[in-house]
């Protein structure tokens, strides 16, 4: 009960980060980030998390070089690495934690899945573009949003919609 | 195999294989994520017809295309995801005969959408057309060491 108030609370702070320009509004925010790391890297919440930023850079470490696929595929840059990290770190505590993979465009992805027919792609391209593909039942969504280091509502809605289903 | 057979048009139902090369495009409960299908960057997604071939040569041509990646560790190969191109038609694209020295069933799959999202839609829509079919000498995946 406390963490998931704590959370929440932090997912408020992460929100005013955003926005706030005064030092103190950037004191607060960073004091945020700090305990929102910590929570993270608390056994409660970040076990999964942990295994997911590892799966990131074994993905990553296996498309690094041109026709990583045996198809002539292309590398997946240092750039999109790190913001499929961050886009990662920027996930409220609680989501479900994707699976990583790669496409042969060298755009990074993750993937929440549940069956075929309720699944979320989203691919981080080195330009800092999110775009996405769902299933959800009969419903279908996909579109691009700019990564502006908070997790775009549209993606987290369809995140919340996949494992309500 | 004749040269007439690769300028033929790809038959209704005739099945296409995509070699699986990576792990990561296959999850556990065996179902493809359509990464395997997302066309990279000249909009041709390589496919080899089945064509009738036997198993053993069409497991030969997969073994080929995993020996072609150029990483430091050697290339594996772990299955293959057959689609049919009906599937393929159903999603507005088209089969191309695209023969190599090497493999003369290689296709394109071809008429992408420029924009990303709708190519990751098709390719989620191919990917759960899709059967896995697991190279014979390989450790189930999940399963192995």
């Amino acid at each position: 009960m406390l963490i998931e108030m704590t959370a929440s609370a932090l997912i408020s702070f992460n929100a005013l980060s955003a926005h706030g320009a005064s030092t103190e509004a950037q004191f607060v925010a960073e004091r945020a980030n700090e305990a929102r790391r910590h929570l993270y890297e608390s056994n409660a919440l970040g076990l999964q998390k942990r295994e997911v930023f590892e799966e990131l850079c074994a993905v990553t470490e296996e498309c690094r070089t041109r026709n990583w696929d045996g198809y002539g595929a292309d590398p997946v840059l240092d750039d999109a690495y790190q913001l499929a990290y961050r886009f990662l770190e920027a996930l409220p505590p609680g989501t479900p934690a994707p699976s990583v993979g790669a496409e042969p465009d060298g755009h990074l992805t993750l993937e929440w899945y549940r069956s075929p027919h309720h699944t979320l792609s989203v691919s981080v391209s080195p330009e800092g573009d999110l775009h996405y593909a769902a299933l959800v039942g009969p419903n279908k969504a996909y579109g691009t949003e700019a990564f502006f280091w908070d997790v775009p509502k549209a993606i987290l809605d369809l995140i919340h919609r996949l494992h309500a289903a | 195999m004749s040269d007439s057979f690769q300028t033929l048009p790809a038959l209704v139902d005739e099945l296409l294989a995509r070699f699986i090369t990576k792990d990561f495009w296959v999850r556990a409960d065996e179902s493809i994520r359509p990464d395997a299908f997302v066309p990279p960057k000249d909009h041709n997604l390589s496919v080899t017809r089945h064509g009738g071939m036997p198993e053993e040569t069409l497991w030969k041509i997969g073994h080929s295309v995993a020996e072609m990646i150029s990483t430091k560790r050697r290339g594996i190969l772990y299955g293959r995801a057959d689609i049919t191109t009906s599937d393929v038609v159903r999603q507005s694209l088209k089969v191309e005969a695209a023969p190599l020295p090497e493999n003369v069933n290689h296709s394109h799959i071809t008429g992408w959408p420029k924009d990303k999202p709708t190519q990751k839609h098709i390719a989620q829509r191919l990917a759960e057309a899709a059967k896995f079919v697991a190279e014979p000498q390989m450790p189930r995946l999940g399963q192995g060491p």
